[in-house]
C-alpha cells in the first residue's frame, strides 16, 4: 500500500444469515480525495459504509486504514481509530442528540478522544461553528431550533471536531432540498479543500456523485460493477448496469430514454453466474453460469461484464 | 356553467386542435384557522389543465404544492379556509359539501401518491381494495369488478395479475405497490391524475418506469394530469407546461421547456444552478442564500427578495403574476430571456 492511500479495502463481505449484502468489494482512497459509491436502495452501499466504519463486522475481507488494519484492533485502539474517522449520516434529525446543545455537541467528540483543555475544546467549537457559516450564537441552541440544511452544517462541524483524516458521509445531502442542497455540497467541498480530508462519499444521486467525486464505484447487489475515474465513468459507462442507470437519469436524453426492465432481486436469491443478467438487455447463455471477473479497461476503469471479454478477444 | 381562465401565456404547439379544459384553478387561496386567527399557506394559485395534458406544480418543501393539491382534491385540513374556485370538467366544485363532492371525486379524478405504504389499506387485499371501489364508483357486481381488477392491473405492467390481487400491499415491491396506486387511480375512468411525488421515493430505473407508464396512460386515456414535484428535471421531460410555487405563490408558469431553459423568476433559474449538473465540470454549484421563510413569517411584498441577489426598494411592493418573454413570473426585476 502506498504512503498516499487511507483507505484501502480488500475483497469485503458481509452476510445477515442467508443475505449475502456485500460481496468481495475493494476499492482504496488516496489521500485528500472523494471515492464515490453509487447505487440504488438495496446495492450494499450503506452497508460497505458501515462496514469500513466497523459499525457492522464483516463476514470476511480487510479493511486498511492509516495503514492500520482495523479488523484486527481491540476495542480500544478502534475507539481511538475512529478519531481519525468520523462520519457524517443522511438524517441530520436523527443523528443529532436532541437533547444536546450545539455547544455540547461540538465539545463532546474532543472530549471523548482527549483533545485539548476544555476552554480550548470551546474555542475549537466556536471555529467549527464559523468555518460551516453558522453563527456563534447558535452554540447555546439545540437542534429543533434549526433547519435540515444547518443541523446537516452542525453534523459537518462535528464531524470535524477530531480534525479527521477521513469523512464517511452517507447520503449526506437526500433529505435536503436542492437549493439547500447546493449550499451542502460546496461547503463540503470547501472543507475538505481546506483540511485535505479523504472523503468516502454514499448517494443514490447520480449529479451529486459527479460533482463530489474524484473516483466512483458503481453497486449492484452487493458488488461492485464497475470503477474509476468520474469522467470515465460518466464519460465511457463500460458496465451495461452503469449505462441504464445514466441512461434513466431524470433529465437525461429526453424521452428516448434506455429502460431497465424488472427489479432489483432480492439479496436472498442473487441470480447466478452475473447478478445483473436478470435485468441486462445484452444478456447471453455465459452471464447465467459464470460470474464476470472485474477486466482493467485502461484510464484506471474496470468493468466485471462478459461483453468486455468478446471486445477485448475481437 | 363554465370558468372563464385566462390561457397560460404559451399555448399549445398544435392551436388548431381544440382541447377540453379538464380543471380549471382561479386565484385559490388557502389559510388556516387556529387561535391567532387566519394563517395564510397558499395565496392566489390559478392554473388550468386540458386534456391529455400534463402540468407539474414545482416547488421545495414547504412553497404549497401539496396543499394546492389537497383542496383540489377536497382533502384540505378541517380548519382550511378556501378562496377562489376550483371547476372540474366545468362544474365548480370548491363550493361543494363534502359528500357531493366525494361523489364526483371517486369517478372524476385519480390520485397516486408518493408513498403507497400509507395510501393503500395494509391489511385489505389489494383485490378488495380495487374492487370494493369500483363497486361502489361504477356500481359493478364482484366478478364484474374483480376481472376489471386483474385487468388494470395487468395494464398497468403487473405480472400474475389474479395471484396479486389475493396478496398485500406489503408483499409487493415499491415499484409495484405504486403500479397498484396507478391501477387504482385509473380504475373509473377519470378525467383527471393528481400525482403528488409519485416517484420520489422509487430508485433511479424503477422511477423511469413508472414515469413512462404514467406517460403511458395519459396518452392513452387522454388524461389530464397534475404532477406535484420538487424535481425540474422530471418536469422537462415529462411535462408539457410547468407551475412554479414558491413560499405559497406561483412565481412561474409556461411551458416546461421554457421554464427550464429560460426561466424569467430569479427563484426558478436559483432552482435550476442549484442543482448538479450532468456533464458539468463545475467545480462550484450556485446555491440560492438563505432557506424558505416558514408560513407565517413571509415577507411583504416580492417573499423571495431576501434571497434575490436583484431585489430593490420595489421588491417591497408585491408584484403581480405577469407576462415577461415566453412565460408568467410574479417578479419586478425578471431575467432577460431570449424570446
Amino acid at each position: 500500500m502506498s504512503p498516499e492511500t487511507v483507505l484501502s479495502v480488500t475483497g469485503l463481505s458481509k452476510s445477515f444469515r442467508a443475505v449475502k449484502a456485500v460481496r468481495d468489494v475493494s476499492f482504496s482512497i488516496p489521500r485528500g480525495k472523494t471515492f464515490g459509491l453509487v447505487g440504488e436502495s438495496g446495492s450494499g452501499k450503506s452497508t460497505t459504509a458501515r462496514l469500513v466504519l466497523r459499525l457492522v463486522e464483516p463476514t470476511a475481507g480487510s479493511i486498511s486504514f492509516r495503514g492500520k488494519d482495523l479488523a484486527g484492533l481491540s476495542s480500544g485502539d478502534l475507539r481511538a481509530e475512529r478519531r481519525h474517522m468520523q462520519m457524517i449520516f443522511q438524517d441530520p434529525f436523527g443523528s443529532l442528540n436532541p437533547r444536546m446543545s450545539v455547544r455540547d455537541t461540538l465539545v463532546e467528540p474532543q472530549v471523548v478522544h482527549g483533545i485539548g483543555t476544555p476552554a480550548e475544546q470551546l474555542k475549537t467549537a466556536e471555529r467549527l461553528l464559523a468555518e460551516v457559516s453558522m453563527p456563534r450564537a447558535a452554540l447555546d441552541r439545540y437542534p429543533h431550533e434549526f433547519s435540515g440544511g444547518q443541523r446537516q452544517r452542525i453534523a459537518i462541524a462535528r464531524a470535524l471536531a477530531t480534525n479527521p483524516e477521513m469523512i464517511v458521509a452517507d447520503e449526506p445531502v437526500s433529505a435536503l432540498d436542492v437549493s439547500v442542497q447546493a449550499q451542502v455540497l460546496n461547503l463540503m467541498r470547501d472543507l475538505q479543500d481546506r483540511h485535505g480530508t479523504t472523503m468516502l462519499f454514499i448517494s443514490h444521486d447520480l449529479r451529486v456523485v459527479q460533482f463530489m467525486c474524484d473516483e466512483i464505484g458503481v453497486m449492484y447487489l452487493g458488488e461492485i460493477v464497475e470503477q474509476g475515474p468520474r469522467d470515465r465513468i460518466y464519460g465511457a459507462p463500460a458496465h451495461p448496469y452503469t449505462q441504464a442507470l445514466l441512461a434513466s437519469a431524470p433529465g437525461k436524453a429526453g424521452g428516448q430514454r434506455a429502460r431497465l426492465k424488472g427489479e432489483i432481486p432480492s439479496a436472498h436469491a442473487v441470480p447466478s453466474g452475473c447478478a445483473f443478467r436478470t435485468r441486462c438487455p445484452h444478456a447471453f447463455e455465459r452471464c447465467t453460469v459464470e460470474k464476470p471477473a472485474m477486466r482493467a479497461i485502461g484510464g484506471g476503469q474496470k468493468a466485471a461484464c462478459h461483453l468486455l471479454d468478446a471486445a477485448a478477444a475481437a | 356553467m363554465t370558468a372563464h381562465i385566462a390561457p397560460l401565456a404559451a399555448d399549445p404547439v398544435s392551436p388548431n386542435i381544440e382541447r377540453r379544459t379538464v380543471l380549471a384553478v382561479e386565484n385559490l387561496g388557502l389559510s388556516l384557522r387556529n387561535a391567532d386567527g387566519l394563517l395564510p399557506i397558499v395565496t392566489d394559485v390559478s392554473f388550468s389543465i386540458r386534456e391529455g395534458e400534463a402540468v407539474a406544480l414545482v416547488g421545495e418543501s414547504g412553497c404549497g404544492k401539496s396543499i394546492t393539491a389537497s383542496a383540489i382534491m377536497g382533502i384540505a385540513p378541517d380548519n382550511s379556509v378556501i378562496t377562489g374556485t376550483i371547476t372540474l370538467n366545468g362544474k365548480v366544485i370548491s363550493g361543494l359539501s363534502p359528500k357531493d363532492r366525494r361523489k364526483l371525486c371517486g369517478r372524476h379524478m385519480g390520485f397516486i401518491f408518493q408513498e403507497p405504504m400509507t395510501a393503500l389499506h395494509p391489511t385489505l387485499s389489494i383485490g378488495r381494495q380495487m374492487t370494493d371501489t369500483l363497486r361502489h364508483n361504477l356500481g359493478l357486481g364482484q366478478a364484474e369488478a374483480t376481472n376489471r381488477a386483474a385487468e388494470l392491473l395487468d395494464r398497468v405492467g403487473i405480472p400474475r395479475a389474479r395471484d396479486i390481487l389475493k396478496g398485500y400491499v406489503h408483499e409487493l415491491s415499491g415499484g409495484m405497490r405504486q403500479r397498484v396506486m396507478i391501477a387504482l387511480a385509473i380504475s373509473c375512468g377519470p378525467s383527471l391524475i393528481i400525482a403528488d411525488e409519485p416517484t420520489t421515493a422509487l430508485d433511479v430505473t424503477i422511477q423511469a418506469q413508472v414515469l413512462d407508464l404514467l406517460d403511458d396512460m395519459r396518452r392513452e386515456m387522454n388524461l389530464a394530469m397534475l404532477f406535484i414535484t420538487h424535481d425540474l428535471e422530471v418536469v422537462g421531460d415529462f411535462c408539457e407546461k410547468a407551475v412554479v410555487m414558491y413560499a405559497g405563490d406561483v412565481v412561474e408558469r409556461g411551458l416546461s421547456a421554457d421554464v427550464v431553459q429560460a426561466p424569467a423568476h430569479p427563484y426558478a433559474r436559483g432552482l435550476i444552478d442549484a442543482v448538479p449538473a450532468h456533464d458539468d465540470g463545475r467545480t462550484r454549484l450556485t446555491p440560492i442564500l438563505g432557506t424558505v421563510p416558514p408560513v407565517g413569517q413571509w415577507p411583504e411584498g416580492c417573499r423571495f427578495a431576501p434571497r434575490c441577489n436583484r431585489a430593490d426598494d420595489q421588491c417591497r411592493a408585491r408584484p403581480a403574476l405577469e407576462r415577461h418573454g415566453p412565460t408568467d413570473a410574479r417578479c419586478w426585476h425578471p431575467l432577460e430571456t431570449m424570446a
